[in-house]
């Protein structure tokens, strides 16, 4: 069978260019470690290779050669390698994090499929024609994201191309090992049309059937399973390949382009030295290349702008039908995309925020299966592919098994794809308790996300018109973490301040509120609380002052992470009491982050912090209670 | 009149804790039929219809547009028509159980419109404090109070630094406790001339050093203080302004007033308790025991803000003492009514040094230089004199009188070395000036 001499040489330069890699690597020149493909090479050039630009590729760890065959270029690769500034990520992503065009990859297995499986859907809602390719591994069909993504794209019909690239080991474990039943199997069981190939000699037509598997996708805009059997020459990075010499030198013969090589010696020879040639040269000139400064690197905050406090006049609406009502004039920008389960009407959502949505905007609204993980990373995709998405978890504590795609994907592209990127997804769940839900749908875990690279944590609150919130959230362009609060849904926000007390809201980007006593009288303590807990101070103002003999301001914070410093630190007066309330846990809290913040800065304040006491929520009211912050409580630590 | 039926606000969700009336079909006391619609109120999730179980005639306890508690109650059915004397309850809103307190705060305050905390009550009661001091604030705590306390001490220090300073600039000496004297023409004359460069007060300085060896000498001669030699210059001052009496007086207008009485002034400064002189009365009359437990007294006093306005305000002559400093020279300042003030230096290389500023419009650098250049001689014998006790009856004898200590009834007698060709001891202060 003929193949495309550019073809040929296409795979010999990845291979040229990996074992350039393991050179570099041996003489300590390379910082971090590489995954060769060598041996996989007509996997790269059969499918990344014979798709268009405007398609897309998500890969792995074992990346190089979907990067070389996709965007045709060597030479960024390897001066990212080398960790110069002028690399594919100004050296901050290197072997396993790539980014160009459209082609990405990450070094968590399994993750990256249900973000290409967005970033498809996202596709075929722009109706572009466009495809693209997942890579895996038989290893990674260990991970539990795969068939979450594999049941979501067959049921959409999402036009994403799985290529397994099986070289039957999984790092250093036999895949008969942990490798129950069969891939053929698993596809068939997704409904999802499955094909097979391998890389081994040229009788075997690779890259016809790749192709055809590429046409299929694009005509039928539905998924499809490619399983290639190839073989890995080399270790799994560096030097931890285990196998028996026996082995490997059975698979270097049976390797397609050895045998290619041999077929023709002296012909593929002189290619071979005039690529190797090329690459070394390349190499010895960039060695010397500048890396990326450290000032380039960390991003500076903008200047803060002086804060102006203006009063504020609450609203008078339920806040589930506020918030009903700004998801309706959300999803009319035909970039929003909300996603979550039981999201469609009738039932319009658990907490029924969607109500009406899915009738309005159905090719927008996207109801899952139970896979918060697959949400998560749907919504990354389609936010790499230029859409808004608002994914929602319907309780809080689901949020754990998102956490994957939060931290390692939304929050990683941004800075590892050296800014070229963004992905401005709201995540916004409801915590909270009061309801007797018990101790997995009554939690507060914000703490556990905090500190998260680009992510903000948002905490909506009874008295502040969350349109306020949404309004910024529209427009922000990095990831966030929006908590809502199950019982503020069904409240209004009644408000009864003592005499002369007033409400004020911020002019910053994301305004905070503040409840001060009148100028003509002495402020004890600063009470900072956010989202559902600040029920209970401001209905017990006057009970502080009178039997606690506190004369208090309050700060409601609306974003708790990173937290607004200046609007803190300006309100806090020294020796004065500091308290801070919320609903989470007693350890790592959000309130010991706004006590350090304020230590570091005054140094005669008192602190004090309620939370929920160190123990699971529990569902009988009187202990639910107990737990959790109350006026009671508030009252026994002043 | 039976009640047939309660109708109460449903829990119709979990997550609800209150529900809105939106619309009420019937007026208050109308007649219902059973399963008639009588309002319509909003949960979080729905729209829930109230109708009734029975015939009968309804009472309304809720208001449109009004949210009210899960479990409250919203109308009753009865069989009979109402009392048109029944009256609507309303309902009470949850948060208000300070309600009684504040009025109980504020009984006796109706008058301001300033709220006062429990505790800052009970302190007011306690310390009988005025409570229209805070007739500016709007909410008070018990932190405002104490502020309050700590402020008025240091108020009350500083008054009664003023007043002392007012007492003492204001004062009127009456005749009796001076002789005035009008002013030369020459004198005065003088006095202009040196106004034209010092201003209207000409105050100079003269300074000796007095040799007394080491601090220990102090203790020979002083029996209670032995820190500073302060007794025994009050002593040798007070006895010597008799013979300079031009340093013992005050300008007044056109004349000098001498005092016919000798005060010393010592002045007091601990930081705590502001700068004031309190005077040893009539000191040249008094002997060195006396003069070290008078100003035991007067610092005690002192320390506890007890002096009282006569011994503020009395001295004719004042010693400002820094013997326990590190300064060796200095400028102390006249004070008022007064013409001179002496200042004490710390001891240096076995010396230490006087300091006299003097009003020159009553005096001059002459006499002010013979006045020190004696007391230098005075001081500096008593501490060169060996093993010298003044309170030792026994050892001295004047050589030519034969007076001995005992014959010192108010201290004013003092022995002095003599070295001569023909004698060899101690001759009295009474022969010595007969020289």
């Amino acid at each position: 069978m003929a193949i495309n001499h550019r073809i040929i040489k296409e795979i010999i330069r990845i291979r040229i260019v990996e074992q350039a890699f393991l050179n570099l690597f041996s003489e300590g020149k390379l910082n971090g470690t590489v995954h060769t493909c060598i041996g996989q090479e007509l996997s790269a050039a059969s499918f990344a290779g014979q798709i268009s630009k405007r398609d897309f590729v998500f890969s792995n760890h074992r990346c190089h050669g979907h990067y070389i065959s996709y965007t045709k270029e060597w030479k960024p690769l390897i001066l990212e390698l080398l960790g110069k500034s002028s690399g594919v990520c100004g050296g901050v992503g290197s072997s396993q994090h790539l980014h160009k065009y459209n082609f990405f990859s990450n070094g968590i297995q399994g993750g990256i499929m249900p973000v290409a499986a967005g970033f498809a859907l996202g596709n075929k809602i722009k109706k572009n024609n466009n495809i693209g390719i997942v890579y895996i591994g038989d290893g990674t069909l260990g991970e539990g994201a795969v068939y979450e993504t594999l049941n979501f794209i067959s049921k959409k019909e999402i036009p994403l191309l799985v290529v397994c690239e099986n070289n039957s080991y999984a790092q250093s474990t036999p895949i008969d090992y942990t490798l129950s039943g069969s891939i053929k199997a698993r596809a068939k069981a997704f409904g999802i049309e499955f094909r097979e190939s391998n890389t081994f000699n040229l009788d075997n037509n690779i890259l016809g059937e790749a192709k055809s598997s590429i046409e299929y996708v694009r005509q039928n805009s539905k998924p499809l399973f490619h399983l290639v059997n190839t073989s890995r020459l080399k270790a799994h990075s560096k030097g931890d390949d285990d196998r028996d010499e026996k082995e490997i030198k059975e698979l270097e013969k049976k390797d397609f382009l050895n045998n290619l090589i041999e077929s023709d010696k002296e012909h593929f020879g002189a290619i071979i030295e005039k690529i190797k040639k090329e690459v070394d040269l390349f190499i010895d000139e960039s060695l010397d290349l500048n890396e990326m400064s450290f000032e380039n690197y960390l991003e500076e905050n903008g200047e803060q702008k002086k804060i102006d406090y203006s009063i504020y006049n609450l609203h008078k609406e339920r806040q589930i039908k506020l918030l009903n009502s700004v998801f309706h004039n959300l999803m009319k920008n035909n970039n929003s995309i909300f996603i979550g389960e039981d999201i469609l009407d009738p039932y319009g959502g658990a907490f029924k925020v969607s109500k009406g949505l899915s009738t309005k905007f159905p090719d927008r609204v996207i109801g899952t299966s139970i896979s918060e993980s697959l949400i998560a990373g749907v919504a990354n995709g389609l936010a790499l592919n230029g859409f808004k998405p608002y994914a929602e978890f319907m309780f809080g504590d689901f949020t754990a098994l998102a956490f994957d795609q939060l931290i390692n994907h939304s929050s990683k592209f941004y800075n590892m794809y050296n800014k070229k990127v963004n992905c401005p997804v709201v995540f916004r769940t409801p915590m909270g308790a009061r309801r007797g839900y018990g101790p997995t749908h009554s939690q507060s875990l914000e703490k556990h996300f905090v500190g998260m690279d680009k992510f903000e944590i948002i905490a909506l609150n009874k008295y502040l018109d969350p349109k306020i919130v949404y309004d910024y959230l529209e427009e922000r362009t990095h990831p966030t973490l929006l908590i809502e609060n199950k019982t503020d849904y069904a409240k209004k926000p009644n408000l009864n301040l003592p005499n002369k007390f007033k409400l004020y809201i911020t002019n910053e980007d994301i305004p905070n509120l503040i409840i001060k006593p009148p100028n003509d009288s002495k402020i004890t303590s600063t009470i900072i609380t956010y989202g559902g807990s600040s029920e209970i101070v401001l209905d017990n103002i006057e009970k502080l002052f009178y039997e606690k003999d506190q004369l208090i301001q309050v700060l409601i914070l609306t974003k708790i992470d990173p937290l607004p410093e200046s609007f803190i630190l300006e309100n806090i007066t020294e020796n004065t009491k500091v308290i801070t309330i919320e609903e989470g846990t007693e350890r790592g809290t959000i309130g010991n982050n706004i006590i350090s913040l304020i230590a570091k800065n005054n140094t005669n304040n008192h602190f004090y912090s309620l939370s929920s006491h160190d123990n699971i929520i529990p569902s009988v009211k009187s202990l639910e209670d107990n737990v959790l912050p109350s006026i009671n409580r508030l009252m026994k630590i002043l | 009149m039976k009640l047939l039926q309660t109708i109460i606000a449903p829990q119709e969700s979990v997550n609800d804790d209150y529900l809105s009336v939106l619309k009420i079909y019937l007026n208050q006391g109308d007649k219902v039929e059973k399963d008639s619609l009588i309002a319509e109120i909003e949960a979080s999730k729905a729209l829930i219809e109230i109708r009734s179980d029975y015939d009968g005639y309804i009472e309304i306890l809720v208001e449109e547009d009004k949210d009210y508690a899960v479990g409250s109650e919203m109308f009753k059915i009865f069989d009979s028509k109402i009392d048109n004397e029944l009256k609507l309850t309303e309902k009470k809103i949850e948060n208000i159980n300070s309600e009684n307190d504040l009025l109980e705060n504020n009984l006796d305050l109706k008058n301001l419109s300033v709220n006062f905390s429990n505790r800052a009550l009970s302190l007011i009661k306690e310390k009988k404090i005025d409570i229209v001091k805070f007739q500016n604030y709007s909410y008070v705590t018990s932190n405002d109070i104490n502020n309050l306390l700590s402020d008025d001490l240091e108020l009350k220090t500083d008054k009664i630094q003023k007043s002392v300073v007012k007492e003492y600039s204001e004062k009127i000496i009456n005749n009796t406790e001076i002789e005035n004297f009008k002013f030369s023409k020459s004198k005065k004359t003088e006095n202009e001339y040196l106004k034209i460069v010092n201003s209207s007060s000409v105050i100079s300085r003269l300074s000796v050093d007095v040799k007394i060896g080491s601090s220990e000498k102090i203790s020979h001669v002083q029996k209670l203080i032995s820190s500073t030699p302060l007794p025994l210059l009050i002593f040798e001052v007070s006895r010597l302004l008799i013979k300079y009496p031009n340093l013992n007086s005050f300008h007044n207008n056109d004349s000098k007033s001498i005092y016919k009485s000798v005060n010393i002034g010592i002045a007091f400064d601990d930081g705590k308790n502001g700068l004031k002189v309190a005077a040893v009365k009539n000191a040249d009359k008094l002997n060195l025991n006396s003069i070290e437990n008078k100003i035991i007294d007067l610092t005690t006093s002192y320390v506890n803000n007890k002096l009282d306005k006569s011994t503020l305000t009395s001295s004719t002559f004042t010693i400002t003492d820094l013997f326990n400093s590190e300064v060796s020279t200095f400028h102390p300042l006249v004070n008022v009514n007064n013409s001179s003030i002496l200042g004490v230096s710390s001891l240096r290389n076995s010396h230490f040094n006087l300091d006299l500023s003097f009003d020159h419009r009553i005096t001059n650098g002459k006499e002010v230089s013979l006045f020190l250049g004696e007391l230098k001689n005075r001081l500096e014998n008593i501490f060169s004199s060996p093993n010298f006790d003044f309170l030792d009856k026994s050892k001295v004898n004047c050589t030519k009188c034969f007076r001995d200590i005992s014959d010192d009834n108010n201290g004013s007698i003092y022995f002095q070395k003599v070295i001569n060709n023909n004698t060899n001891g101690y001759l009295c202060s009474i022969c010595l000036n007969g020289w």
